[in-house]
């Protein structure tokens, strides 16, 4: 069969003075009609920029310099800037990572849909009105008329995806790209998107090209796969065999790395806990002045324990309030009510002064490695100043420094370097040692490896893991993802809205969850059963 | 939060500013040594301590101040802005006769600096680094940095004296009884030279901040998903980065707007414009406090009020902002 899209040879060039000099460095990939592609890959692989390529987007200064990609038998990279915009849209359409970003904030739903019908067909806005009700109804929204009249801040995240998908639909194109749709999705959503792109590349007979970095997701769509690394593809085959028998180094070492969702930790020993959190509630007010102000209840009577030596996982989709149990925890937020015993004193409505010796105790590793560091200081400054603001001597504060760092897998000879000189899992190991320098017997950590590529968050986990045991500590591990909870976790609390749905051993839940909810999430999870064990 | 009641309270809150503003004044003028007394023995070249003595029985100022202060603020409660000492009319309507000058010279400086200033800024913003860009820039930062009072008289000189292009100074042609289009013609020459004057200062303002945000929201993903979607470029600049890129824009138009009320001052002195400015300076001179607190109290309100029309224009144009938030 003819393919529909043959990319020959691409190599993208980066600027001058960048860190290397092509970002896609020789890519030969094609899509048959009616097929699913995915490209697999880390950041920096250049699987997004090649994506990018066939449509001609790249940022500025970034450009294809040499090699062709036919589409239908025409290079797209040598069409005027007219006939390209004639494919974009109508043969060739794209959705993105973050449907938010990716919608404009000051223009209706409609508006945004029919522009990109009116752009290639002559049609009335009423006519392209229509059309654009039935896509949305076809993406399985409800009440599309309203939709239509909305700005894209009104709709939720999975909304907002189907509704970028309805438009992408809109011209009927031979390809859809899809760069990594559903990363920036809660799970269970994750799963009804893919399963929707499934449905309508099936129903339209279209071809795909998903972009991902995620093998669980790689083995729910693809029909063919290619590894992308370093601007290379390393391997390339149909979705079984790779994934049954995945032949390179790389590819083995990627599909290892995504944790299977299946709990390793046995439940440690409860002894009297260090930590006991009963009824604990934390309201947010909308409003106010002259409207009567409405209260979200953010956290609603939550208790939990946590014991030195046990990580507890709180799992849970946006807006279900883990964040803000944990910032209530570490008092970055005042509770409304309930207690929290901590070594046996109630620190949830306790003063400032009192509080302050308790702080150090109850340490937190954030999620963005980007901007939880302060970029003006350095790597020194920033693990030092804890400790000395609790008095601690210089000389003494530098030393044990180093050996934090050590400990958290860097060279001491980086403190003076600068938050920026570091790859995200570097950050986050300082953030680590930034929390462990107070010598804590809590670690609160907020998604620390959400925003890590696989195989850096494997790494991470493993580290965090291991410092536990070294250090005896009681950690509180916040996560929307059952897979990395199952890996980390000795016990699992799943919130849903505010309250706890279901909570016990990882592997009692894991293996026979009690609640409908935990049973959707689980059922959400990309790829399941589906990797091989390599 | 709905509008309406939004507005009640933007509007409560006005009130509750223009007390501060008239407390705050009342005492603030009463700082500087001397009286209109003084001002007016000086004018007359000749006073005894009895004349002086009767003068600031006639205006109240031998009372205390308190006693003052409480006769002021139950006269303006009751929309009695006093009267002029000097002038001997009502402040409410010498401010009202001058009033309509400013707003209309305000009004067209703001016009001709959002157009003017946006126009240069898209110019800029289309490729930065290009020769343009840096033009733009340059140019700006004239603007920016010339000295209003400055730039009115070299303008003045340049398009009145020497080229005779425009008149110099005035609302109108004096004696000249225009009436109808003629007479609106007459005051739009007029108002050229000081509205532009007034405007090239904000001009280089937009045209800064039209240049930054049209490069940062081009950078942004919706505006790739645009032309993923195979619209024109030009429908891609206007729709999508200049819509966006304008709602910035409108907070510093409301904050231009208030500032165009003061500095209109120097401006409507260079031009002898028969605005609120030119009122003001008098007012300072001849130590006219009433007639000076009063401009104080109408510029507070008015300001006031250019800051609620901001807001709402701000959630019309982004309808992410919800007022009151």
């Amino acid at each position: 069969m003819e393919p529909l899209i043959a990319i020959k040879d691409l190599i993208v060039s980066l600027p001058p003075g960048a860190d290397r000099a092509h970002a896609v460095d020789g890519v030969s990939l094609s899509i048959l009609p009616n097929e699913i592609l995915c490209i697999v890959g880390e950041s920096g692989s250049g699987k997004s920029l090649t994506a990018h390529a066939i449509m001609r987007l790249l940022p500025r200064g970034v450009s294809a310099s040499s090699g062709e990609i036919l589409f239908e038998g025409t290079d797209v990279l040598r069409l005027s800037p007219s006939a390209m915009r004639k494919l974009r849209g109508a043969g060739v359409a794209m959705i993105f990572q973050d449907p938010m970003a990716a919608l404009n904030p000051v223009v209706t739903i409609g508006k945004q849909i029919t522009e990109q019908i009116r752009a290639h067909r002559a049609i009335s806005e009423k006519a392209a009105l229509e059309q654009a009700a039935g896509l949305l109804a076809e993406m399985g929204l409800k009440d599309p008329k309203a939709l239509l009249k909305s700005f894209p801040h009104q709709l939720s995240g999975g909304q907002r995806q189907r509704v970028m998908i309805a438009m992408a639909l809109s011209l009927s194109p031979k390809l859809l790209i899809a760069d990594e749709p559903t990363t920036a999705l809660d799970v269970t959503t994750q799963a009804q998107i893919l399963k929707l792109i499934k449905r309508i590349q099936t129903e339209r007979q279209m071809s795909v090209l998903f972009i991902t970095h995620d093998f669980g997701v790689v083995a729910d769509m693809a029909d063919r796969v290619a590894v992308m690394r370093h601007g290379r593809v390393v391997e390339e085959g149909g979705a079984s065999d790779v994934l049954g028998d995945p032949k390179h180094s790389y590819t083995r070492a990627l599909i290892a790395a995504v944790p299977r969702g299946e709990s390793m930790l046995q439940p440690v020993a409860q002894d009297a806990p260090l930590l006991s959190v009963k009824d604990l509630a934390k309201n947010f007010r909308r409003g106010g002045f002259f409207s009567g102000a409405s209260a979200v209840k953010a956290v609603d009577r939550v208790s939990l324990t946590l014991s030195r030596g046990e990580t507890l996982g709180i799992v849970g989709e946006s807006g279900s309030g883990k964040s803000t149990l944990a910032r209530c925890v570490i008092r970055l937020l005042d509770p409304d009510a309930g207690e929290m015993l901590f070594d046996g004193a109630d620190i949830a409505h306790m003063g400032e002064r009192q509080l302050r010796p308790l702080r150090r105790r109850i340490q937190m590793v954030f999620q963005d490695p980007f901007s939880s560091l302060n970029p003006r200081q350095t790597v020194g400054e920033i693990v030092i100043a804890g400790p000395r603001a609790y008095g601690e001597d210089m000389k003494e504060a530098r030393s044990r420094a180093a050996d934090i760092l050590r400990l958290v897998g860097l060279n001491p000879e980086t403190m003076h370097r600068f938050p920026h000189e570091f790859s995200g899992g570097q950050r986050q190991r300082i953030g680590l040692a930034r929390a462990l320098m107070l010598k804590p017997d809590i670690l609160i950590a907020d998604e620390p490896v959400s925003a890590l590529d696989v195989t850096v968050q494997a790494q991470v986990l493993k580290l965090l893991d291991d410092v536990r045991q070294q250090m005896n500590l009681a950690m509180l591990f916040i996560t929307h993802d059952m897979r990395v909870a199952a890996q980390v976790c000795h016990r699992v609390m799943v919130m849903r809205h505010g309250q706890v749905v279901e909570s016990g051993p990882t592997r009692e839940v894991f293996a026979a969850p009690s609640s409908e909810y935990t049973r959707s999430l689980l059922a959400a999870i990309p790829g399941r059963g589906k990797l091989a064990s390599v | 939060m709905n509008r309406l009641s939004y507005i009640g309270a933007r509007l409560v809150k006005t009130v509750l500013i223009t007390i501060a503003v008239v407390l705050l004044s009342f005492f603030l003028v009463r700082l500087a040594p001397g009286d209109t007394a003084t001002v007016m023995a000086g004018q007359g070249g000749f006073a005894d301590e009895a004349f002086m003595k009767s003068l600031r029985a006639e205006y109240g100022l031998d009372q205390p101040v308190l006693v003052q202060l409480w006769k002021y603020i139950s006269a303006v409660a009751g929309g009695d802005l006093g009267n002029s000492f000097v002038r001997r009319q009502p402040v409410l309507d010498v401010i009202l006769e001058r009033l309509p000058n400013t707003l209309l010279l305000n009004a067209f400086a703001l016009l001709v600096a959002v157009a003017g200033g946006v126009l240069m800024g898209m110019a800029a913003a289309r490729r930065p680094g290009s020769t343009t860009d840096a033009s733009m820039t340059v140019l700006s930062m004239i603007f920016y940095a010339m000295p209003q009072f400055w730039l009115g008289m070299m303008a003045m000189l340049v398009f009145s004296v020497w080229l005779g292009w425009l008149p110099p100074f005035g609302l109108e042609t004096m004696g000249a009884d225009y009436t109808g289009l003629a007479r609106l013609g007459d005051i739009a020459v007029h108002m050229i030279l000081p509205g532009v004057t007034l405007a090239l200062y904000f001009m280089a303002s937009y045209a800064r901040l039209t240049r930054t945000a049209m490069i940062e929201v081009a950078d942004q993903d919706f505006v790739k998903t645009a032309r993923a979607k195979g619209i024109g470029e030009g429908q891609v600049a206007r729709r999508h980065i200049l819509r966006n890129a304008l709602v910035p824009l409108i907070t510093f138009a409301g904050l231009q707007s208030a500032i165009l009320v003061g500095g209109s001052v120097l401006v409507e002195n260079v031009f002898s414009w028969p605005g609120v400015g030119t009122l003001a300076y008098e007012a300072v001179t001849t130590r006219d406090n009433p007639l000076l607190l009063g401009i104080f109290i109408v510029t507070a309100v008015l300001v006031s009020l250019f800051n609620l029309v901001t807001d709402i224009a701000y959630s019309i144009a982004d309808p992410r902002v919800e007022q009151g938030r």
